[in-house]
């Protein structure tokens, strides 16, 4: 029976810090305190949940969710972050992903995948020397229509499921990363909504994710924007250990890097 | 804005995302590389001058316009870095 052995979400991108060198520090720090979450619970795998800004999920081909199921990955290299090859979690993958089928969610299978900085960039510290194997699962944000928060959430209740079953004999981390609150090339680009992140978060901490599932598509395009559709990632990672409380890591509104960022930590039960 | 030609839109700009030949040629020969996408020469000026309104007004994704501007302006990939820290680009 595996276990789920740290459950954490986060932003995904930093930006200049030079107007804002406090915040920046702050985004940094959050990344090395689920580093340092991660090296507590000794995962053997990772279960990346993140969004995909249409280098492996292209306007061509629009599947909901996809699952790499590769042995190895090397980053894009986007933002200039090195290409320094990270483990894949190859088989814990390929077990999930059947598993997913017979739970009603057909993922699409990647045999390979360029991780942008969406999985390259909290990696390089979460995970350093790509160490521990990853199996990145992608939400498609920017299909037309995007999956609802409710489908994501019972995804990560689906996860939760096969992590913990007799099939799972893996200790795995599960991270969410995305968000917060940012308009992307749409009205409202540079708006960050604080409140918004901040609601989030506290649901989040509370142990009230089922709260978001009930959310629309609609009503995160207004008040977080097309950016902040990747909340639904951190839902997902939340779903997996459904009913866990957490912790805020930090909230920064950055307004020169247009984008809400944060971190949070789930608690969940020594393994 | 017909579904169509945002269509097209799409996938050209997609296409110069990935195929560098297809790129060089654009910045040289756009009205034939638009003419060969199928795509109404009325949009030409919203593509070539890269404004993010008039770039949704032709139905470009919000994600492809941000790859787009990359096409338009390969320097502005130089702001879009992690160089600024050390904790993320030095091997550990």
């Amino acid at each position: 029976m595996g276990h789920i052995v740290a459950a954490c979400a986060s932003s995904h991108v930093v930006m200049d810090p030079a107007p804002v060198r406090a915040q920046a520090q702050r985004v940094i720090q959050g990344f090395q305190r689920i580093a340092a979450e991660v090296a507590r619970a000794r995962p053997d795998v990772i279960l990346y949940i993140t969004s995909d800004h249409m280098v492996n999920l292209s306007y061509r081909l629009q599947p909901a969710f996809a699952l790499g199921c590769a042995d190895s990955y090397t980053p894009l290299g986007d933002m200039d972050i090195p290409r320094e090859p990270m483990a894949g979690a190859g088989v814990f993958a390929d077990g999930l992903l059947r598993y997913l089928d017979g739970a009603g969610f057909d993922l699409a299978r990647a045999e390979a995948l360029d991780p942008d900085h969406g999985i390259a960039l909290p990696l390089r510290i979460i995970n350093p020397g790509g160490r521990i194997p990853v199996a990145p699962l992608l939400i498609n944000i920017n299909r037309t229509p995007p999956p609802s928060p409710a489908r994501c959430y019972a995804l990560g209740q689906a996860l939760g499921t096969y992590i913990r079953s007799a099939d799972c004999p893996q200790r795995v981390a599960v991270l969410g990363t995305g968000g917060l609150s940012h308009w992307i090339a749409t009205p409202g680009m540079g708006r960050v909504n604080a409140d918004f992140d901040r609601e989030v978060l506290a649901l989040l901490s509370d142990g009230r994710a089922a709260q978001i599932a009930t959310w629309s598509t609609e009503h995160i395009l207004e008040h977080a924007g097309n950016g902040g559709l990747e909340i639904m990632c951190w839902l997902a990672m939340a779903g997996a250990v459904a009913g866990a409380r957490g912790q805020t890591l930090y909230y920064e509104p950055i307004d020169s890097w247009f984008t809400g960022m944060g971190a949070l930590a789930m608690t969940v039960e020594a393994a | 804005m017909s579904a169509d030609q945002a269509r097209r839109i799409n996938l050209l700009v997609e296409r110069l995302v990935h195929e560098p030949a297809l790129r060089e040629r654009y910045a040289t020969e756009r009205a034939a590389v638009l003419a060969e996408a199928g795509i109404d020469p009325a949009h030409a000026a919203a593509l070539a001058g890269g404004d993010m309104a008039m770039l949704r007004e032709i139905g470009m994704h919000p994600i492809l316009q941000m790859h787009y501007q990359m096409v338009l302006h390969p320097q502005m990939a130089a702001h879009m870095t992690v160089r600024h820290y050390p904790e993320l680009v030095e091997a550990r």
